[in-house]
């Protein structure tokens, strides 16, 4: 054996071991030389103890015969023990499920169809989870103004799960937090022959405009915005958590 | 002044951070996952409301929840948290270019640095034996 593999081989065998990535995986010693190890990338015998082991470029799998012994592989120079793989592998099966889940109902776990805001007539979508709701503009557009004043009046709106969320815009000037809460937005709203026509519209990058409607003057217009973080600047990066709430003057919801 | 203190942060500095990384990521996926709806907005070029997008959160999400349960239990820990930080570099380069940099990049950012700390270090504790 030339005297540079031999060298290389002495190296390669008293490497220190990771102290990181489960099972501290050991060189193994029955490779008879480094070529084997390092460049071959078909299955290649040791001879001596039944293993068998090959390399890729960034992989390395070793099975040992042996029954004392645990499969390992190297992902990238880290080892992976039989724990390892099958934590990994049960995480990806979870994970996997809830994705389907998810295809068939993006928007369904959590709170659910529960937490939905009843009013009079018509509602946003509501379709939150962890207890924050979601509210789709566009659920509630409409090209045909219609007062609300004969609606039915639903709950308060202090006492649904929208009340820590929303943020008047009318009647009165939006509060900074209201203004922040519209980030992605615009609206205009304007009072004439006892009712106020209001408009939001989403800026670009949104859907079409989401709400055209005309209320009583006495309603009160609320923006909906169950989280701030993802709004940045003046751009909306969640659309599925806005929407807009109407209540009467005494606080119930009617839309 | 006795230096244990500093001894032990140094001691677990990397575990921390690991550990840290590994809940982030555990958090956005298992959202992605439970409410990927909600983050079709995020898709570059893509309508947020196609189902492409859709397919696209959901990969995400599944991706992250494998990552953050390999950083979690410290399975090949550096491997992890570099498709961590490449993951986030594209997040915050795509941000970036629709949207400008602004706060949510700057955070984004962090966390990419974090990534490649993570990803740096190979001095690991409470890491899943065997």
């Amino acid at each position: 054996m030339p005297p540079s593999v031999g060298r290389a081989v002495s190296a390669w065998l008293t490497s220190p071991e990771k102290t990181h990535g489960g099972d501290k995986l050991r060189p193994n010693r029955h490779v008879a030389t480094p070529h084997l190890a390092r460049a071959s990338h078909e299955a290649a015998w040791s001879g001596r103890a039944g293993h068998l082991e090959w390399t890729l470029p960034i992989c390395r799998y070793h099975l040992p015969w042996g029954a004392n012994e645990v499969p390992k592989v190297r992902i990238a120079g880290e080892a992976v023990g039989r724990r390892g793989a099958v934590a990994v592998s049960v995480a990806a099966v979870a994970a996997a499920l809830l994705a389907v889940h998810g295809y068939g109902n993006p928007g369904s776990l959590g709170v659910g169809a529960s937490g939905a805001l009843p009013t009079g007539h018509g509602s946003p979508s509501s379709s939150g989870s962890g207890g924050a709701p979601t509210a789709s503009p566009s659920a509630s557009a409409s090209s045909a103004p219609s007062p609300s004043a004969a609606a039915t009046p639903g709950p308060l709106l202090s006492s649904t799960q929208y009340a820590g969320y929303t943020y008047q815009l009318y009647p009165g000037t939006p509060s900074v937090t209201a203004r922040q809460a519209l980030a992605g937005f615009s609206f205009t709203a304007s009072p004439s022959n006892g009712s106020v026509q209001f408009t939001l519209n989403s800026l670009a990058g949104g859907p079409p405009p989401v709400n055209k409607k005309a209320y009583p003057a006495g309603d009160h217009i609320y923006f909906v915005e169950a989280n701030f973080g993802d709004d940045s600047g003046n751009s909306e990066y969640n659309f599925g958590d806005d929407g807009v709430v109407v209540t009467d003057a005494s606080g119930h919801v009617v839309q | 002044m006795s230096t244990a203190p500093l001894e032990l942060v140094r001691a677990w500095a990397p575990t921390a951070a690991r550990l840290s990384l590994g809940l982030v990521l555990l958090w956005f996926g298992t959202h992605e996952l439970f409410q990927p709806s909600l983050w079709t907005g995020y898709v570059p070029i893509i309508s947020q409301t196609s189902h492409l997008a859709l397919a696209m959160v959901l990969l995400h999400g599944w991706l992250l929840c494998v990552l953050a349960v390999a950083l979690i239990f410290g399975i090949a820990p550096q491997l992890a948290a570099g498709v961590s930080a490449m993951l986030l570099l594209e997040i915050v380069v795509s941000l970036s270019l629709t949207g400008g940099v602004s706060d949510i990049v700057a955070r984004d950012l962090g966390v990419f640095g974090l990534a490649v700390a993570v990803f740096a270090s190979d001095r690991q504790k409470l890491v899943l034996q065997g």
